[in-house]
């Protein structure tokens, strides 16, 4: 695969798929993509590209218009922010950026005709980075739990689970969004891609569950208060989680 | 609609003394019946009369409406459900008071307006896109107003 290169293929033609053509990011390092509400967006070594979905194959490598969103520039190593596995929640992507006090979440609103970043700079020591955010539909109200997974497992400093209310005035504009808390967790216990925290929602998204994979916990977090109610200690280390089923409210 | 499927609900309704929905043209107050303190399910009861149904409508209004503005949903939850199935058995009730066609279509287009309102909450309720009480108290109050005028019930509001 060549950087930045990407293919365009018609899943739905009989026969094997083809490739119907093939154009190029102006960057490469492409380590993530999401469509949503009628766009495709790859994260790459600069920044976030888009382009309208070519979803019947209308276009050519000429005709193929690329967009660009820079998400700004890590001052530290003097080159682009990149972001890497994004959320949908709506017609917005989630992702978040950079390390340390340049941490922002980043949100994207698909509809726009000429989207832009809405940036939430959160506040994260240095040695913590944010993870992709989580989010969750809760008695009309929408959030995003970001925790912060040290980036060095050697250095000691304190992890955290910042939440985001991203719909305070209900208007379905994330642009409001703002920090809701952020509490401390224990540590994670990272393996590669492995040993981040985890987080998951009941059915009517009135409690989380999250993961404290160090020390093997598991959490339940009321909605309500956004404070933990119950651990569990289960031991091992954890590291996804799934969560079936909601409060039996009925019989 | 959750309104219909899930209105089984284990929260205990709970017994509003004050509350008062219509009344008869003639009086300004309506003597609510106390509710079942022991079976304390709510089933969706049969209602008798029309007047009765509605002034059971106006309580669990009042209930809803109250736990919401406490800021405790689940207390609205159970009754949210009860008010679904109650709200179904108005048109039929209405039915039996021979009212003339045009009153008939305006109870049935109320329950309407109600069921969609109150549906949208109890939507938010289940983790869905819905509507906060707040977003729709304004319409269910409208709506109730005018389907005691439609059932020839003077509304006298609540406590």
């Amino acid at each position: 695969m060549v950087a930045g290169r990407v293919d365009v293929v018609h899943l739905q033609q009989p026969g094997d798929p083809k490739i119907a053509y093939s154009f190029q990011l102006p960057s490469g390092m492409i380590h993530g993509a999401t469509q949503n509400s009628g766009k495709v967006c790859f994260a790459a070594a600069d920044g976030i590209f888009w382009l309208n979905a070519d979803l019947s194959l209308q276009k050519t490598v000429e005709t193929v218009q690329v967009n660009h969103l820079s998400l700004g520039t890590d001052e530290d190593a003097d080159k682009p922010l990149q972001t890497g596995a994004s959320t949908i929640e709506r017609n917005w992507v989630l992702c978040t950026t950079g390390k340390g006090d340049q941490s922002t979440l980043c949100l994207i609103n698909s509809e726009s005709v000429q989207p832009s970043v809405v940036k939430i700079k959160i506040q994260v020591a240095n040695g913590l980075s944010l993870t992709t955010p989580e989010t969750v539909l809760s008695l009309g109200n929408r959030y995003a739990f970001l925790f912060q997974d040290r980036s060095d497992p050697e250095v000691e400093v304190q992890e955290q689970l910042t939440i985001v209310e991203l719909d305070p005035n209900r208007d379905r504009n994330f642009s409001g969004a703002a920090i809701k808390t952020t509490i401390p967790v224990t540590a994670s216990k990272i393996d590669g891609h492995h040993g981040h925290h985890a987080i998951a929602f009941d059915a009517y998204g009135r409690h989380a569950v999250f993961t404290e994979p160090d020390e093997g916990v598991l959490n339940v977090l009321s909605r309500k208060d956004m404070t933990v109610v119950a651990r569990f200690k289960v031991g091992g280390s954890l590291d996804n989680i799934v969560v079936i089923g909601a409060q039996d409210h009925f019989h | 609609m959750f309104l219909r499927f899930y209105f089984c609900s284990l929260t205990v309704p709970l017994i509003l003394m004050f509350s008062v929905g219509c009344s008869e043209p003639s009086t300004n107050a309506t003597q609510m019946s106390p509710q079942n303190d022991v079976h304390n399910h709510a089933h969706g009861d049969e209602i008798d009369s029309l007047k009765d149904g509605i002034a059971k409508v106006t309580s669990l209004r009042d209930t809803i409406r109250n736990s919401f503005a406490k800021d405790d949903p689940d207390a609205a939850h159970g009754p949210l459900h009860e008010v679904g199935d109650l709200l179904l058995q108005i048109p039929k009730l209405a039915k039996k008071q021979n009212f003339d066609t045009e009153s008939q279509a305006a109870i049935e287009a109320e329950i309407n307006t109600l069921m969609n309102s109150l549906g949208a909450v109890d939507r938010t309720m289940h983790g869905q896109e819905g509507s906060t009480y707040a977003e729709e108290s304004a319409k269910i109050d409208a709506a109730l107003t005018a389907l005691c005028q439609s059932c020839g019930l003077t509304p006298v509001g609540s406590e």
